[in-house]
């Protein structure tokens, strides 16, 4: 016989069974989850990084992919040396998980296919992308830094997606004192030891593979928490979201700079690449609309806007439009004909990467000019 | 802060733990809703709680004068005692910039001090002069604030237009939220009071919470002091009951705003953003996505502010009832923001005259008050040619006598005379729309001559986002049907006991859970403002 207080009890469990239940069929029916896990360790350096040797899968309603991981801890189907083998040339790519290409196949990806173009183009390149999931340009520079540069990158490519300036005011890492970029000192490595502790769990590892509550409830919070480290939960402005934007400050400028300056002492050419935001299937933002307009307007900052735009139609999806809305292989295939085409168009790049293909127009124009 | 934020949550689980551990302490719990509100107010913008405390001191001190009553050097002292201690706790948080607002603080308090005294010794009715000193302060912040940057603009444009050249004084002025409807609010009860249907309150803390009044403070409704301020008067004892219906209320009002009216928001923004431009079918479908927007926004709004108050022990009076089922003008006002319109029938047009003065003078009365109802909208002439437009088709309506053939139809021809009349009256409230959601008057005619034809009705089918309008709106066209078809028989089961209250647990339990399923998963990215945050 149930005594009273056992038989609340035991209705309370059994109707917050039921509402966990219910709410699970409730996302399925009418909002069904993609399930786009990450696979990231901490870095020795003090930032994240792709866990050496992960492979996980993606899914949404829309594609299927499997990430794989080498032992570098770079998205790519072969390891590399430390060292630079004779002859070859390096691109270094750093981005987030735009560039690493999520929610697409290795074969898909800008950064294969960049590989790919200027292959063909007779340079001796492998390309190596450094890109983490969930990277501002301040967790970019520091992996130029203490990683990134021991691979001897004859070509360093850098990400620019609207999200970093508050990434890289959440990350912490780099500060301006009488204007100069210096380090804080801090790691950036958010709640990596209990992820690491919650991953190994099973009925953690079971729930973010199968359950869509589970999946919803964990983004919703994950988005919560870097809107309010980024400082606009609490923000007085009435209106939120995607509105809430912040341009680059003197920090962003400076960490673009300091990532530029290294690459050039390191003998290689810096560029900065633009990642667009969708409108819609025919619409685009670029991100460097949130950097001063001199400088995205240098020869080495790349915007694939405007063949996005000219790529795009009513049938024709550059991005994914569910799950997180990544580059489709289409989007990956435009982004990456602008870059390799500004690569092999840049007399100091096509220099670089020792290509041996006829040179551009461009190129053949600066070296009569000289 | 807005209703659907993270930090209004924050703040009213606080406020509430706060307010119910008061118990029946009300001077206590008035005092915690004054402070309660004015954090809230202040949380847009701190330096305009100085208006707001203006107002609420101009009105305590002008209503007494209005109730016949003379003004003691006490009522004086409070009223400015007020309005200096919210004005300090305003300007100290930014003092280096905003210490200038103490001097208007100053200002404020000497102009009313020399106005009591100049009031308090001038011959005549000195009733009347109070409720003049108050229309005076009243709309003369509403002048200000609001529509002084309009007619100046529409001054030197007009001037410009004929070839004239002036230089008038420009000013960027901020328009305070939420001021129309506290202005109205203040006004209301002065008003009352100079014609004897109410005491004025010689409680500063309560008629201060009256007026500020955090759940209604912002965008309504429009509550008359007659049925609010004694509310501050009575002691309010927990109830888990209406605590439970209030937020049953609140949670309808978020899924109608988050869910519905945020949702529609992208398809109406883009459909208004270049109407000329706009393909017709997309600009009927924007036209349509509005008018349920601005419902769920502003109806959503008036939920949860209604389920706010019963959480804390008061009841605000119903602003919204089916206005889409209305048959002819008059019956979408009776429908349609109530708390305004009847404000407006009370407070001027029946002081115009009403239906007292012939058929022309009533005519000119609904124009009249319905252009200032547009007006009260915005300082823009979308608005004012809004209002217009209704006070026309009720002049129209009242002129062929439409109501009353309607209402005269019998027998098995008055289903279709009722469809008939509920149809046309649809299309004339999405005309109104129209005009009202446009950013200018020519961009109101291009959505017009676009969204109302015969090409625009047959694309509609054919455009995908046709059935996410519908896939959002259906759940509370069905409500609605419900509820104005079938809430006798409702009622009649209440009446029988076999109520929702009677469904079984799970039954309940699951309605509940389906609502906040939908508030949880399905809202809007980002959080949107209440469009009636803008008037």
């Amino acid at each position: 016989m149930l005594t009273p207080t056992r038989r609340q009890w035991m209705m309370g469990l059994g109707l917050t069974a039921y509402a966990i239940l219910f709410a699970e069929v409730f996302v399925r029916a009418f909002a069904p989850q993609s399930f786009v896990p990450r696979d990231i360790a901490a870095a020795p350096w003090g930032v994240r990084m792709n866990r050496p040797g992960a492979v996980y899968e993606q899914r949404t309603p829309e594609m299927k992919s499997t990430i794989e991981i080498n032992a570098n801890g770079l998205r790519a189907d072969r390891d590399f040396a430390v060292g630079k083998p004779p002859g070859v040339r390096r691109v270094a790519v750093f981005g987030d998980s735009y560039l690493l290409g999520y929610e697409a196949s290795y074969a898909d990806i800008a950064t294969t296919r960049i590989e790919r173009a200027l292959r063909q183009a007779k340079c001796p390149v492998e390309v190596l992308n450094f890109s983490v999931s969930g990277f501002g340009t301040a967790e970019m520079l520091k992996t130029l830094e203490k990683n990134g540069l021991r691979y001897a990158p004859d070509v360093v490519l850098f990400e620019w997606h609207h999200t970093d300036p508050d990434d890289t005011l959440r990350a912490n890492l780099y500060a301006l004192k009488d204007g100069d970029l210096v380090d804080t000192g801090q790691s950036y490595l958010p709640a990596m030891g209990a992820r690491r502790a919650v991953e190994d769990n099973f009925l953690f590892r079971f729930l973010a593979g199968h359950s869509h509550l589970f999946t919803i409830v964990r983004e919703r919070a994950s988005r919560f928490v870097r809107r309010a480290m980024a400082g606009h939960v609490f923000s007085r402005k009435t209106t939120g979201g995607a509105a809430e934007e912040r341009a680059a400050g003197p920090l962003d400028l400076a960490i673009l700079a300091r990532a530029e300056a290294a690459a050039h002492r390191a003998g290689a050419a810096f560029f900065v690449v633009d990642v667009p935001s969708a409108q819609s299937r025919t619409r685009f933002r670029s991100s460097f609309r949130l950097l001063p307009p001199d400088l995205a307007a240098r020869p080495n900052y790349i915007s694939p806007l405007a063949a996005f735009e000219a790529a795009a139609g009513p049938d024709e999806k550059l991005y994914w439009e569910k799950g997180h809305r990544h580059l489709t292989p289409r989007g990956n295939a435009v982004l990456a004909g602008v870059v390799a085409e500004r690569l092999l168009s840049d007399p100091q790049s096509y220099d670089s990467l020792a290509c041996e293909g006829a040179p551009s127009l461009p190129i053949l124009a600066s070296r009569g000019g000289r | 802060m807005l209703f659907n934020s993270t930090v209004f949550f924050l703040f009213f689980a606080v406020f509430f733990a706060a307010y119910w551990r008061l118990g029946a302490r009300l001077r206590a719990q008035n005092m915690l809703v004054l402070a309660g509100s004015l954090f809230f107010y202040g949380w847009w913008d701190e330096r305009f709680l100085i208006l707001i405390a203006a107002s609420t001191a101009v009105d305590f001190v002008a209503a007494l004068g209005a109730s016949g009553e003379r003004i003691r050097g006490g009522d004086l002292r409070k009223a400015g005692a007020y309005l200096g201690i919210v004005s300090l706790a305003a300007t100290l948080p930014t003092f280096a910039d905003s210490w200038r607002w103490l001097l208007l603080t100053g200002a404020i308090a000497g102009a009313g001090a020399l106005v009591a005294f100049i009031i308090e010794h001038a011959r005549g009715d000195r009733r009347q002069h109070w409720l003049t000193a108050s229309l005076v302060a009243n709309l003369g912040l509403l002048g200000v604030f609001k529509y002084f940057g309009f007619f100046t603009e529409s001054f030197i444009e007009a001037a410009e237009r004929a070839g004239l050249t002036v230089n008038a004084p420009m000013m960027e002025i901020v328009l305070p939220i939420g001021i129309s409807f506290y202005t109205f609010q203040t006004l209301s009860y002065t008003i009352d009071v100079w014609r004897g249907q109410m005491h004025a309150s010689r409680r500063l803390v309560d008629f201060a919470a009256y007026v500020t009044f955090f759940p209604q403070l912002v965008a309504g409704p429009i509550e008359r002091a007659r049925a609010l301020l004694p509310q501050f008067e009575r002691p309010r004892r927990w109830s888990a009951g209406r605590a439970g219906e209030g937020a049953m209320l609140f949670l309808w009002g978020l899924y109608k705003k988050t869910v519905i009216a945020d949702n529609l928001a992208p398809i109406v923004n883009a459909a208004f953003a270049a109407p000329a431009e706009t393909a017709p079918a997309l600009m009927l479908l924007g036209v349509l996505g509005f008018a349920a927007q601005i419902y769920c926004d502003f109806s959503g709004y008036s939920d949860m502010a209604r389920g706010l108050a019963r959480m804390l022990g008061f009841e605000l009076m119903v602003n919204f009832d089916l206005p889409y089922f209305s048959r002819t003008p008059s019956e979408f006002w009776r429908r349609w923001h109530i708390s305004l319109s009847s404000w407006l029938r009370d407070y001027l047009y029946v002081p115009l005259g009403g239906n007292r003065g012939g058929k022309l003078a009533t005519y000119r009365n609904l124009i009249l008050t319905m252009l200032l109802g547009g007006l009260w909208h915005g300082a823009a002439w979308t608005f004012i040619v809004w209002g217009a437009f209704h006070g026309a088709i009720l002049a129209v309506y009242r002129a062929f006598s439409i109501d009353a053939l309607i209402d005269r139809a019998k027998g098995s021809g008055a289903i279709i005379v009722h469809v008939i009349a509920w149809g046309l009256m649809s299309v004339l409230t999405l005309i109104g729309w129209t005009v009202f959601r446009a950013a200018t008057v020519p961009d109101a005619l291009a959505a017009l001559h676009s969204a109302f034809t015969s090409e625009a009705i047959r694309g509609l089918s054919a455009l995908p986002e046709g059935a996410l309008v519908l896939s959002l709106t259906a759940p509370l066209i069905v409500a609605n049907i419900a509820n104005r078809f079938f809430a006798q028989a409702l009622q009649g089961l209440v009446a029988e006991g076999r109520t929702a209250g009677a469904l079984p647990l799970l039954a309940r339990y699951s309605a509940v859970l389906g609502l906040l399923c939908c508030v949880a998963f399905l809202s809007a990215e980002g959080q949107q403002d209440f469009i009636y945050f803008d008037f």
